[in-house]
């Protein structure tokens, strides 16, 4: 506690407060633009902090990050791109607000969201982190083969208007993410000849050929943006007190994403996108009208944006007390905690406690100036996407988009990837396989067949090696849950369809 | 006329022919490295079967381009492939300040008169967006711009 306190007037420094005020708002700009992710913006922003010291380096990456996975709602809610992966569950009611020109309701919600979550998040930090620590390091392989099949349960929620076409396109997606190199056997798969395939599909080349170009493709064919302004702008003047208040109505919703976003936070490797997809699917499965879903629902919204911001202080869990990083831009933050001569562990909250404590309290004060930065840069962001003719936004979104992939690794056939997956997504669209299954596919499909490979691999010895998927109690709870949650969703559905209640044809989330 | 499709016949049929993709594409993997794929194909072969199955029985017709004009579709397609040819062998900053004032021209042409003084606007919109973000990207973000004979 005494370290704790000796840290609260370090940050509160001036130049503290500008460098976390400054990282928020960096972040932000470039977790809006598809395709460059958090861990892309740490380390391009890496750099700039070699010169500061310890805690203001860490408190400006802290920032950065933070910023970045909000700064994806942006997008996601505007024009349907998820600015990060971690945004994908974000477009699933976001977009179909902002079409209902509700976008600045929508901004407002998901930047609440976003500083709840960031709160929860590093309050858990502060006080959680040994316990839960302890608990992360007993997920095994099992383990995550079963929180990716838990993961994959969404798809059923995602095709309320044909579950086989649903499952179709997540087996697409668990296929292109077996193409490159086998994560266990180590073998080159499904690269039909071409070495540049050897690298597999990136999930975000994936993500943004699947959700930015059949959007663009239908903007051209419909000779007209998504978005519409209101006739009359002053239309879009709405208070902010009566969202808030809608937000926090239903605590349970926050809760339950914020818990679940903690939980899959410390499971080193799952990362805000696994997060915000499994709170976005109990939130709906939970919910009194899950049918809205989908279709602008602000409790979906609020459900992914505060699981992925608790995911941002979540993961720093294993990273500064085993050194293990939660998700893929905490590396970066471990790799600066190194450059400064300091080591995860028990020392870190003994010998450099200040500092820690500082840096966990500036990751608090970063999700408090989400609140001002982000309601100022969300309308203006809104209204430059709502005042760009629709023959400028088309051709910028692409350029964007086209630059955003090519910078990911550098490589052109990422592009031509990117954009044949999305001429190939548009017309998927058409025969009602969308994108969010095969996307979904994508992400756990890869952990799943870790997890499943590992385990058999573990069992070569014994009579039937798969048993091992059920070794232990955790393993059980999961499989239970997975369960529990297919019957949960498919139940309903099939009694709806016996009573004839079912409306046919209509999207399900994020498919519009 | 408004073209229709069976959609459960196409899904399936799409289904078929890319298990039939990769299972020829499969090649001799180990247990270890085929168990995984070789699952999900058994399933994806049987839920494309099922709708093939449901297009018969049962099928979902559907608008085959329900966005409306499928020429500008086919056309936005045909530039996107362009585009990506022109960033491979001509260069980026060339091929993308083109493509955007070519794109954003056609699709002005189709809700406006456009006048030469009008594309002079276009072109510098262009220049200016396209340069912009490639110095951003370029001298800010530092990423390697792909080697070709032109920027």
């Amino acid at each position: 506690m005494d370290l704790l306190l000796a840290a609260i007037p370090q940050i509160l420094q001036p130049h503290m407060l500008i460098t976390i005020f400054v990282g928020v708002a960096a972040g932000l700009l470039i977790g809006s633009l598809p395709g460059l992710t958090a861990t892309m913006a740490l380390a391009v922003l890496l750099p700039f902090t070699f010169n500061m010291d310890a805690l203001q380096g860490l408190a400006a990456l802290g920032a950065i990050y933070m910023g970045t996975i909000y700064g994806g709602a942006f997008t996601a809610i505007l024009i349907n791109t998820p600015g990060t992966p971690s945004s994908i569950a974000t477009t699933f009611d976001g977009y179909p607000m902002a079409k209902q020109g509700r976008a600045l309701e929508a901004i407002s919600a998901a930047t609440i969201a976003s500083v709840i979550g960031g709160l929860v998040g590093v309050t858990a930090l502060l006080v959680l982190a040994p316990p839960l620590a302890r608990l992360a390091v007993t997920f095994g392989p099992a383990e995550m083969f079963w929180v990716a099949v838990l993961g994959l349960t969404l798809i059923a929620s995602l095709s309320s208007d044909s579950l086989l076409k649903g499952a179709l396109g997540g087996c697409i997606g668990l296929m292109l993410g077996t193409i490159g190199v086998s994560p266990v056997g180590g073998e080159t798969r499904f690269t039909f000849g071409i070495p540049a395939m050897q690298g597999g599909v990136s999930l975000i080349v994936a993500l943004i050929g699947l959700f930015v170009i059949p959007e663009i493709l239908s903007m051209a064919a419909r000779g007209r943006a998504a978005l519409t302004a209101p006739a009359d702008m002053s239309l879009e003047r709405f208070n902010f007190l009566p969202v808030l208040r809608k937000v926090i109505s239903k605590p349970v919703n926050i809760i339950r994403s914020c818990v679940i976003g903690q939980i899959v936070a410390i499971i080193p490797g799952a990362g805000g996108n696994i997060t915000s997809l499994v709170a976005y699917n109990e939130s709906r499965r939970a919910s009194k009208d899950p049918e809205s879903y989908g279709k602008g629902n602000v409790d979906g919204l609020v459900a992914s944006e505060s699981s992925n911001n608790v995911m941002v202080a979540g993961s720093m869990i294993p990273l500064l007390t085993l050194g293990i990083p939660g998700a893929p831009p905490d590396a970066v933050i471990l790799g600066v905690l190194m450059l400064h001569g300091l080591r995860p562990g028990i020392e870190l909250f003994t010998e450099s406690g200040v500092l820690t404590n500082g840096f966990i309290l500036s990751m608090g004060l970063a999700a408090l100036m989400m609140l001002p930065v982000g309601l100022l840069g969300g309308r203006l962001v809104y209204r430059s996407i709502l005042k760009t003719p629709h023959y400028f936004l088309i051709p910028t979104i692409l350029i964007v988009t086209i630059l955003g992939t090519y910078a990911l690794r550098n490589n052109v056939t990422d592009v031509l990837i990117m954009l044949g997956m999305g001429v190939a997504g548009y017309f998927l669209r058409i025969i009602g396989i969308y994108a969010a299954p095969i996307v979904l596919g994508l992400i756990l499909g890869t952990i799943a067949e870790q997890g499943y490979t590992q385990t058999i691999l573990g069992g070569m010895a014994d009579a039937v090696p798969q048993l091992r998927l059920l070794d232990n109690v955790l393993s059980q709870i999961l499989f239970a849950l997975v369960i529990l949650a297919l019957i949960s969703t498919l139940l309903p559905r099939w009694l709806g369809r016996k009573r004839g209640t079912t409306g046919p044809g209509t999207p399900p989330p994020g498919n519009e | 006329m408004i073209q229709r499709i069976n959609s459960d016949l196409v899904a399936g049929a799409l289904g078929v022919v890319v298990c039939a993709v990769f299972w020829f594409n499969r090649g001799t993997l180990s247990p270890l490295s085929g168990a995984f794929p070789d699952a999900v194909l058994v399933v994806m072969l049987a839920v494309s079967g099922a709708l093939l199955v449901k297009g018969v029985i049962s099928a979902d017709i559907c608008p085959a381009f329900p966005d409306g004009n499928a020429g500008r579709v086919m056309a936005m397609i045909a530039g996107l492939g362009l585009w990506w040819l022109g960033i491979r062998y001509v260069g980026f900053l060339v091929t993308s300040t083109t493509m955007f004032f070519v794109i954003a021209l056609s699709l002005a042409a189709a809700v406006e008169t456009l006048s030469l003084r009008r594309a002079l606007f276009f072109a510098a919109v262009a220049i200016v967006i396209v340069g912009g973000f490639y110095l951003v990207f370029t001298q800010i973000l530092y990423i390697r711009p792909f080697r070709t004979p032109l920027p």
